[in-house]
């Protein structure tokens, strides 16, 4: 349930207040799961190798790295598909690239908000969503984002390739 | 880690006259087609510009030269402007301006960018 102070800021023209959306990405490859602040609200440390300064938001007593990302919503869904949103991460930590390059299936992505005059209280959650198809360049980090479809779920649900059954391909 | 440093032969600090320091930009604008645009707060901390003016001499242009080459993609070390107790982490867009006065001087005018909460 989205606060006083976040619905005020909401419908205000003009707010000082500072809406923060944190990124949660999880998948059973990665040791453990990413997580991303579009805020560099305090500095956290110094970076060991580039000696720069990192950057993030500290929320229920976990780092969330600054990495300014951006997710364009989708239009209404056509030809009955699922709606995709596009999602950019800027491409700023190699720790996050290298961990999404290790993502081998869809990842889950859950999505956060908070205001910055109250770090803790969550204004506005978004459901688990799926992030597929991510694309890597020198600047930012792209994907889609969406929820699963059940048309589009394999069936029978395994298949016989070398991948899953590497036996019977020897 | 090894962090680098504002080299201890050039001047530790920009002139008085002409030094600037322009806020954070933390805001965005949103155009309205009539009336007043609507501004809003997109981020709690950014980069803070400071500009200002190095009197040197042949040596000490010579080792800024050097010195700025090799911090062409990096942050630095910088004295704290106006604070000579403290340090502030800074990087240096390539966009300095050197001219040459009488007397055998050199005016080298800088903008620096100050990172948010890095200071020592």
């Amino acid at each position: 349930m989205p606060s006083n102070s976040f619905v005020e800021a909401v419908n205000r023209s003009e707010t000082n207040e500072c809406f923060i959306f944190l990124a949660e990405i999880n998948h059973s490859d990665l040791q453990e799961p990413i997580y991303l602040s579009s805020d560099a609200t305090i500095l956290l440390r110094y970076d060991g190798s580039s000696g720069n300064p990192v950057y993030g938001t500290i929320h229920d007593e976990k780092e969330w790295l600054y990495a300014p990302f951006s997710i364009v919503l989708p239009d209404s869904p056509q030809d009955g598909k699922q709606p995709v949103a596009d999602v950019e991460i800027a491409n700023t930590s190699f720790d996050v690239v290298r961990a999404l390059r290790e993502i081998r299936t869809s990842a889950d992505v859950s999505l956060k908000v908070v205001l910055s005059s109250d770090l803790e209280n969550v204004e506005y959650d978004i459901p688990k969503m799926k992030l597929n198809t991510t694309t890597t360049t020198m600047t930012k980090i792209q994907g889609k984002l969406g929820t699963t479809y059940a048309l589009d779920e394999p069936c029978p649900a395994v298949d016989f390739t070398s991948g899953t059954f590497p036996a019977l391909f020897l | 880690m090894a962090f680098t440093y504002w080299p201890s032969g050039l001047p530790q600090a920009f002139q008085n006259d002409g030094y600037g320091e322009r806020s954070a930009d933390n805001t965005i604008e949103a155009k309205v087609d009539h009336g007043p645009s609507r501004l809003r707060r997109v981020s709690t901390a950014n980069m803070t510009p400071i500009t200002g003016t190095f009197i040197m001499n042949d040596a000490q242009k010579e080792l800024f030269d050097t010195f700025s080459k090799s911090v062409e993609a990096g942050s630095f070390w910088f004295p704290k402007p106006l604070d000579d107790t403290k340090q502030v982490y800074v990087r240096m867009p390539m966009d300095g301006i050197s001219t040459r006065r009488s007397g055998l001087e050199w005016a080298v005018s800088l903008r620096l960018e100050v990172w948010p909460h890095a200071e020592q």
